[in-house]
């Protein structure tokens, strides 16, 4: 089984749904072999924020004010979920942040198992949720998320069709971001190397198609942030940064963009 | 048919091409118009246009050339909207950080019972990264001695220097907004202004209903 909050409901409370299986906690994209080995435990993606569970005190005393949101919020469901196993990826298909998360959870869960390795899978997935020009943007990375802990969920076709705009950057810490663009929009970036299980993939991460309008979307406090700034000035993109709540002025900067540029 | 656009401190309004500026508080509850845009359209206008659409629009209506940068400087955000080759080019609009510069600008001219007009522009800016910080600096200058119009045109300098990178530097910066009477900002800026006036998001939504 898999659980991502905001999808399955799961309440944080009840730490673990099913008592027989292990609890296994993920950050990042962890490789296939490593996922493989805990497929039929219970998994959370613990980059997703659980539901009313935003608050914890170890979280609050150690983490600073300034920081990633995604990573603060993979440190407070780790507190919360307290998982028998964290599998977590390090390096290049992530961040050294993770890295420095996993020793830190390392000292604080001692009775959990760390699991941290570099994700340096190359062989993409034949299927994408990028190119579907029929299901909202939203929809889409909410499946490109939920398929890494239920890899039984179905794919969203591919269109035959050509996008009108582009979405640039890794699945966004409020996905209200997303519910502006038209659905004709392409997933790029690190989403894109989500999708196809080859995080590390540089050279796809910063594919952008020319002639449409692209959002070049960074985390605050993310070091993917230079990439997107510069990616946005190479194709005359947006860019746009937003750590844990996107905010109005960022919704209406996005429209207005894709307005002008003749994508809405 | 009435246009409207529904500032934080200010509501601008066109009633069959008659202009009119009234403080937002002091606004009549029944003033209904046919389209809006700004903070406080909502509940204010029957369609609401996006503010950047709107000031992207007026902007390349009243400026009549290919390259351009437009600011607006408003009573708590920025925008930018900028042309290239007759194409609009970028927009940008700085809400969280870089807030309330123009309110606050407004703040101090009461409480110290200030007249821009009659102060001369300073070389020297504080550090106007948002209005709070900026007033706690005007305030510790004040306080170490510093003469008041002195201080306060430092900390007009300050929020032109950050309104001239904010909008990238350029030789020529197209000012739209309330702060185009304002004579100390506009001199303070290190950049030929030319000044839209207050009306331009209005010429943008009269344009997009043509």
């Amino acid at each position: 089984m898999g659980y991502r909050a905001w999808g399955i409901g799961w309440p944080p409370q009840t730490r673990n749904p099913s008592p027989e299986r292990n609890m296994i906690g993920i950050i990042g994209l962890p490789s296939r072999s490593l996922l493989e080995r805990f497929r039929g435990e219970d998994i959370v993606d613990l980059d997703c924020p659980l539901q009313g569970a935003l608050f914890d005190d170890v979280v609050e005393s150690r983490c600073p004010k300034i920081f990633c949101a995604v990573l603060t919020t993979c440190f407070t469901n780790a507190m919360i979920v307290k998982p028998d196993v964290i599998l977590a990826d390090v390096g290049p298909g992530k961040c050294e942040g993770a890295r420095y998360l996993c020793a830190i959870l390392h000292d604080l869960l001692p009775s959990a198992k760390i699991i941290a390795e570099e994700n340096l899978d190359s062989v993409p997935r034949a299927s994408s949720n990028c190119e579907c020009y029929a299901v909202p943007l939203r929809e889409r990375m909410e499946r490109i998320v939920d398929k890494v802990i239920r890899p039984e969920l179905p794919d969203f076709p591919r269109s035959s069709s050509s996008p009108k705009a582009g979405f640039w950057g890794v699945p966004p810490s409020d996905f209200a971001i997303l519910e502006g663009f038209p659905n004709e929009t392409i997933i790029l970036g690190w989403s894109r190397c989500m999708d196809s299980r080859t995080p590390a993939d540089l050279k796809l991460e910063m594919e952008a198609p020319p002639n449409i309008p692209v959002v070049f979307f960074a985390q605050s406090f993310c070091q993917k942030s230079i990439l997107a700034r510069t990616l946005a000035e190479k194709h005359q993109g947006l860019f746009v940064e937003c750590d844990e709540k996107v905010d109005n002025s960022t919704i209406q900067k996005i429209e207005a963009f894709l307005k002008l540029r003749g994508a809405l | 048919m009435i246009l409207g656009d529904f500032g934080t401190s200010y509501t601008k309004l066109c009633n069959n091409g008659d202009m009119r500026t009234v403080p937002t508080v002091e606004l009549d509850a029944g003033v209904q118009a046919d389209i809006g845009c700004g903070h406080n359209a909502r509940g204010r206008a029957r369609r609401i246009e996006n503010e950047l659409v709107a000031m992207a629009t007026g902007a390349k209506a009243m400026v009549g050339r290919d390259d351009f940068v437009c600011v607006d400087v408003g009573g708590r955000d920025i925008k930018k909207v900028s042309f290239k080759n007759g194409q609009y080019a970028g927009c940008d609009w700085n809400y969280m950080c870089g807030s309330l510069t123009g309110f606050t600008m407004e703040l101090l001219s009461r409480y110290y019972q200030l007249t821009y007009d009659e102060i001369e522009p300073s070389e020297e800016g504080l550090s106007v990264k948002c209005g709070i910080l900026g007033i706690s600096s005007l305030f510790d200058l004040v306080s170490q001695g510093e003469d008041l119009p002195r201080a306060v045109a430092k900390f007009v300098k300050g929020v032109a220097i950050d309104v001239f990178h904010f909008a990238g530097k350029p030789q020529t910066l197209f000012l739209s907004g309330g702060m185009c009477e304002n004579a100390l900002f506009v001199r303070s800026i290190p950049a030929e202004v030319v000044k839209l006036g207050r009306f331009v998001n209005l010429e943008g939504l009269r344009t997009l209903i043509e």
